[in-house]
């Protein structure tokens, strides 16, 4: 293991403690500074979002606690769950009086954690809606969609949900238009290698120096196929039209598009890939309404890419370009 | 005359049950490496320890509340999946008996339901699945249809830990279908479930 760390049971706390204190207008925490929250929380009168997770994914899912994106998050160590308790410690204080939606990634863990601390949000008197994230395409096929995990297409969640709240919507609309915004969502990735949980001191999975993993989860989790590895051109390609095949689109539909790196990809790979990506979409008629390429939903180390579509109407057009300010995502 | 369980009792088995689960910790690592990402029995030591911690540190009251907190206690030792399902069977077992100070054996049976009620919506298994929930169903039936026998406490305990150890073993040679065993399928057919096995630790230590 080769890290930039120091004791590895400090590496979360500590990664989050220099975090607070590089953005300490943004960002403040409850009493455990596992449970982050924005700086002004609780906004009032505003629907409160929480999402968390564990770590390893930054700028998934604290980055985007901000201005028009999220009020609330907590984290638990590298790649496992936050607690209920933590998850209710960060509801309770980002509730604005309106109720709080959580919007998170579905992973076993994280669902029985986040559905507990709902059933003490309750008891307690706030209302909560919960909206899962399940737009890997590779994790199920179709029939079993309701299986699938949670990956990059979370973070235009965040973004359509955080600007519905920050309009004035309320818990049930806001809880429909993330909804909506992820009916409409797909994501497909590639791993190319494995990253390392410094607890544990050794990669995640073994893979050939010339192999790469079509849809492989952003924990290592297995992915359809391993095989050789293809060019950027071809990888680009397979991702498309991947996605195209789950949730074909008529000519004309706008597209926001994200190429999200898994950590050590470099930005300028992405870009090689984002080419592609365009020329097909643009040679079958989609519209490109707005283009993410950079590091979104990472899994530390690993190299390797996804894709994200989402596929927009008026409302989804009008949320996406509204103005979000957070340490990970700013958009004027 | 239906026994009564006074809050000493109560205390009593969550240390037996703390220490079961550290001293059975290895084990259930094994048990687990053989199908799971092997952190149970890293887990369910961190739960006795902290069940070890909150009995020394809370008063017993109302014994619901005194679940209720054991419950917290336990989410934040371990927000893993099997720590998560503990910490809401303890919970739900607590909402039962909410403001009583002392139990009665029928209302052990009401909690052991309960917290299988409780474990089946939070986890979404299917009994059959080969999950704790295979140990702990027939563990809760026995005890309750023992109790509605008129048998003692004593007796309806050593039932259900057998109806525990039958359920377990009944599930061993079918292939787990829940969370990371599941995708280890047909591999996990003969191995023991290791929901199942903490699951008969815990009744263990309870009738003993």
């Amino acid at each position: 293991m080769k890290k930039i760390i120091n004791q590895p049971k400090d590496f979360v706390p500590e990664m989050l403690d220099g975090l607070i204190k590089a953005h300490p207008t943004q960002l403040a925490f409850t009493e455990d500074i596992h449970c982050i929250v924005r700086a002004d929380s609780p906004v009032q009168g505003k629907v409160g979002l929480a999402t968390g997770g564990g770590s390893g994914h930054l700028p998934v899912f604290l980055g985007y606690v901000g201005q028009g994106m999220l009020d609330g998050c907590s984290v638990g160590d590298v790649f496992s769950s936050p607690s209920a308790e933590q998850m209710l410690a960060v509801t309770k204080r980002i509730d604005g009086g309106k109720g709080v939606v959580y919007i998170y990634g579905n992973y076993g863990g994280d669902v029985m954690n986040f559905d507990m601390a709902a059933e003490l949000a309750d008891m307690e008197g706030i209302p909560v809606k919960t909206v899962l994230v399940k737009d890997d395409v590779a994790s199920a096929p179709p029939a079993e969609a309701g299986r699938r995990r949670g990956v990059a297409g979370m973070v235009f969640a965040f973004k359509i949900a955080g600007a519905k709240a920050d309009k004035g919507g309320s818990l049930d609309e806001v809880a429909a238009v993330a909804e909506k915004a992820l009916a409409n969502i797909r994501t497909m990735g590639v791993a190319l290698s494995p990253c390392t949980v410094p607890l544990a001191g050794k990669p995640t999975f073994t893979i050939g120096d010339d192999e790469m993993e079509i849809g492989m989860g952003i924990h290592g989790e297995p992915g359809m196929k391993r095989e050789k590895l293809q060019t950027a051109d071809q990888i680009a390609e397979r991702m498309t039209l991947a996605i195209l095949e789950d949730l074909p689109q008529k000519p004309g539909t706008r597209v926001a598009v994200m190429v999200n790196g898994l950590g050590a990809t470099p930005p300028e790979e992405l870009y090689v890939i984002y080419r592609k990506v365009d020329e097909i979409l643009k040679g079958k008629g989609l519209v490109i309404h707005r283009a993410y390429v950079g590091e979104f939903a990472t899994s530390m180390e690993m190299a390797g890419a996804s894709l994200t579509f989402m596929y927009l109407d008026d409302e989804l057009v009008e949320l996406l370009d509204y103005p979000a300010h957070t340490p990970f995502f700013k958009q004027f | 005359m239906a026994e009564t369980i006074h809050s000493e009792a109560v205390v009593a088995a969550f240390k037996r049950v703390s220490q079961a689960l550290i001293d059975n910790s290895t084990f259930l690592t094994s048990l687990d490496q053989a199908m799971g990402d092997g952190d149970m029995g890293i887990n369910m030591e961190r739960i006795g320890t902290a069940l070890q911690e909150y009995i020394g540190a809370t008063a017993i009251e109302d014994i619901g509340k005194y679940f209720a907190g054991a419950g917290m206690a336990t989410n934040r030792a371990a927000p893993s999946t099997m720590g998560t399902l503990m910490a809401t069977a303890i919970m739900r077992a607590g909402k039962e008996v909410m403001g009583k100070t002392e139990l009665t054996p029928a209302d052990l049976a009401a909690m052991l339901k309960a917290a299988f009620t409780g474990m089946q919506e939070r986890g979404k298994a299917q009994l059959g699945n080969k999950t704790i929930l295979d140990a702990l169903y027939p563990a809760g039936i026995a005890f309750e249809t023992a109790i509605n026998e008129g048998k003692s406490l004593q007796e309806a305990g050593v039932l259900a830990l057998a109806a525990a150890e039958e359920g377990r073993d009944k599930v061993t040679p079918l292939r787990s279908q829940i969370g990371r065993a599941g995708w280890v399928g047909e591999r996990t057919e003969g191995l023991v479930d290791p929901g199942c096995a903490a699951l008969v630790t815990i009744f263990t230590a309870l009738v003993s």
